[in-house]
């Protein structure tokens, strides 16, 4: 189902929740919503799922305005964070509730509760209650239900936020799998940018009730469109200097002068550079400015060295042959790989260059 | 260990009291009132009997005005007891939906239990009056003739069951709603985006979540209306209704007492209302728990 989404808002009381989203989700998409706690995925996805009634714009399925159509008749499918198992009701009795409410026939309705347990593979635990369950078992039951009637729009809040690291592994590839084979369109939220990158066709990334940017994650990641989408995605989180452009060379505030990290030609009176870890080189042959090595922090195969470069403090994701403790002390030519570096306005946030 | 054990004198001396309270209020009753169901030609000014045996249940009975007053006592629970539980969830649930409505339902749900039955029993003779009656002047602006709820034998047993429902009400609406609000919101929003309609979610969600409440309350109305009698007061000055329509066994307890001085056959029939009420309240535990296990 293709979802159409404009203008939305929510507000609770005076405090906007969600503001002006606008998006367009194609048919079989899996999207990510992705932010930090309260930025409002939640708040999206119960609009998208009827459960809260949008305060302004509308929302679309397939060309058709269902901004005010109730939970009760937008038969999507929903996953909820706590998954929201009916405790009184066997595993099979929960799969099977919304067919009992759309009076499906019995016969049917005992095969496609079989076709939907063996897809999450609940199978074994068809008689026993939730609390009779692992976090993960209930999970699964929780989108075997929502699958059951075969929606055309699959809604997921944090359904793997619960589980252990590798559980979560593994109910991720489990959650691919069923929606290809399902082919249903799904928005999924998170605020896990690992899972929103690895799961993900196209990710809406949010911040304080606002769309920041809608793209593919590779996207997000090189290409970020502001600069909290540039220090929310990534680990380290991105290297910022603040300063002074002219003609593409930076001044920090202590006088520093990195030479040419922006483009020539480019000035700007306040910004805000971000440089990601890996694209810094400590033994550049066209040095942009010295820099004094203060540590090097061994993380299994990778090496970080934390380096001051005027009054500016950055991480460098560098190879193992590349240093050794030795240089910890020393000053060293600094360079940047020019993919990695984001000029982004001070006062604003928005990306320049 | 060793401390509960040196706590034990001091605990028994703050309960004392109330021990010995319970014991000769209520104990000692109960006990004594087993005893005498089962001694027979009790004399009760010089507590002689003659032996031990059935005689006093055999008497009760074959008692036909035992049997009316059975039939009057069942008649009442079998309607006040489901109308009282229906109605009550009914307005619990609409009552639990309305949240700027609770400080003022909470203080008025109260009324009827801290009033004097007095003056609850003067406003009922007001609704119930023949000629000038609130009840009467609903019915007649829906084209229905008055009726002589206080003074015709066949709408006394209405009037009470009205009554009776409205007396039990406010408790069973009280003990719903906190059993309401503690039902988790998300077991509805779930419901909803499965597709329930209201109504849906009221059966397949809130009932069963609600039935061991509904249990107890039944139980607890059970109880309550089984005893039917002091009702009688403020309604019918203590008469049990024209033509003896609203004899219950409680009535009938009390008549052995008051104008028979027949302290076994009270005993007894106490005794066969404990019984049924017991009988009833078991059939319950067994019908909750099978109901649990089938679903
Ligand atoms: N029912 C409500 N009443 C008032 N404010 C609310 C309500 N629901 C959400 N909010 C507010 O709206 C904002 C967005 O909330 P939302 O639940 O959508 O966040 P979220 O992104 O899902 O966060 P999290 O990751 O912590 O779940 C928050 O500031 C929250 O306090
Ligand atoms: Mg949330």
């Amino acid at each position: 189902m293709r979802i159409e989404i404009r203008e939305l808002g929510r507000t609770f009381g005076s405090a906007p929740a969600v503001e002006g989203v606008s998006a367009t989700i194609e048919d079989g998409e899996f999207i990510c919503i992705l932010g930090p706690s309260g930025c409002g995925k939640t708040t999206m996805l119960n609009m998208l799922g009827g459960i809260i009634a949008p305060t302004a714009g509308t929302i679309l399925f397939d060309g058709v305005d269902v901004t005010k159509v109730p939970a009760e008749k937008r038969g999507v499918g929903f996953v909820f964070q706590n998954y929201a198992l009916y405790p009184h009701l066997t595993v099979a009795k929960n799969i099977e509730f919304p067919l009992a409410i759309e009076r499906v026939p019995r016969a049917e309705r005992r095969r496609r509760v079989r076709e939907a347990a063996d897809l999450v593979q609940v199978g074994p635990y068809l008689d026993r209650r939730p609390a009779e369950l692992s976090g993960g078992q209930q999970q699964r039951v929780a989108i075997a239900r929502a699958l059951v009637k075969n929606p055309s729009l699959l809604l997921l809040d944090e359904p793997l936020s619960n589980l252990d690291a590798r559980l979560r592994l593994e109910m991720r590839v489990e959650l691919q799998r069923i929606q290809r084979e399902a082919k249903v369109t799904t928005v999924f939220v998170t605020h896990d940018q690992d899972e929103a990158m690895s799961i993900s066709d196209r990710t809406m990334l949010m911040n304080r009730g606002r769309l920041v940017h809608f793209a593919d994650p590779q996207e997000l990641y090189d290409d970020p469109a502001e600069l909290f989408a540039a220090t929310f995605l990534g680990n380290p989180p991105i290297n910022q200097l603040r300063g002074r452009i002219d003609d593409g060379d930076l001044t920090l505030a202590d006088g520093t002068i990195v030479q040419g990290i922006a483009p020539a030609g480019l000035t700007v009176d306040a910004a805000i550079v971000g440089v990601r870890s890996e694209t810094v080189t400590l033994a550049s042959t066209a040095p942009r400015a010295r820099a004094r090595v203060e540590d090097l922090q061994y993380v299994g195969r990778d090496v970080y060295a934390d380096v001051r470069l005027g009054d500016a403090r950055l991480s460098a994701l560098v190879s193992r042959r590349e240093v050794d403790r030795s240089l910890v002390g020393t000053e060293v030519p600094i360079g940047f790989d020019a993919d990695g570096v984001h000029v982004f306005d001070a006062e604003s946030g928005r990306r320049i260059r | 260990m060793t401390a509960n054990r040196r706590s034990w004198p001091r605990a028994t001396a703050y309960l004392l009291p109330f021990l010995v309270g319970t014991a000769i209020f209520t104990v000692y009753p109960i006990v004594y009132l087993l005893i005498v169901a089962f001694q027979e030609d009790y004399n009760i000014l010089t507590r002689e009997f003659s032996q031990f045996g059935l005689s006093n249940f055999e008497a009760v009975l074959r008692d036909p005005d035992f049997g009316n007053a059975a039939r009057n006592t069942a008649l009442y629970t079998v309607i006040v007891v489901p109308v009282t539980i229906s109605l009550g969830l009914a307005i619990a649930s609409l009552l639990a939906r309305i949240r700027f409505l609770r400080p003022f339902y909470q203080t008025a749900l109260f009324l009827p239990l801290v009033t004097s039955s007095v003056a609850i029993g003067m406003v009922w003779k007001y609704i119930y009056n023949a000629d000038y009656g609130l009840l009467n002047f609903l019915l007649s602006t829906i084209g229905l003739d008055p009726v002589n709820w206080l003074n015709d034998p066949r709408w006394n047993m209405p009037a009470l069951v009205i009554f009776g429902v409205w007396s039990a009400l406010p408790f069973t609406i009280l003990i719903f709603v906190a059993a309401l609000q503690s039902i988790g919101e998300q077991y509805y929003t779930a419901a909803r985006i499965d597709g329930a309609t209201v109504v849906q979610r009221f059966f397949r969600i809130t009932v069963p979540l609600m039935g061991s409440t509904i249990g107890l309350v039944a139980v607890l109305n059970l109880i309550d209306s089984s005893k039917v009698f002091s009702e009688l007061f403020p309604l019918f000055n203590g008469s049990p209704g024209a033509g003896f329509s609203l004899y219950t066994v409680v009535y009938y307890i009390y008549e052995q007492l008051s104008a028979e001085w027949d302290l076994g056959r009270a005993a007894a029939a106490s005794l066969l209302l404990f019984a049924a009420v017991l009988v009833l309240t078991l059939l319950q535990a067994v019908l909750q728990r099978t109901r649990r296990r089938r679903s």
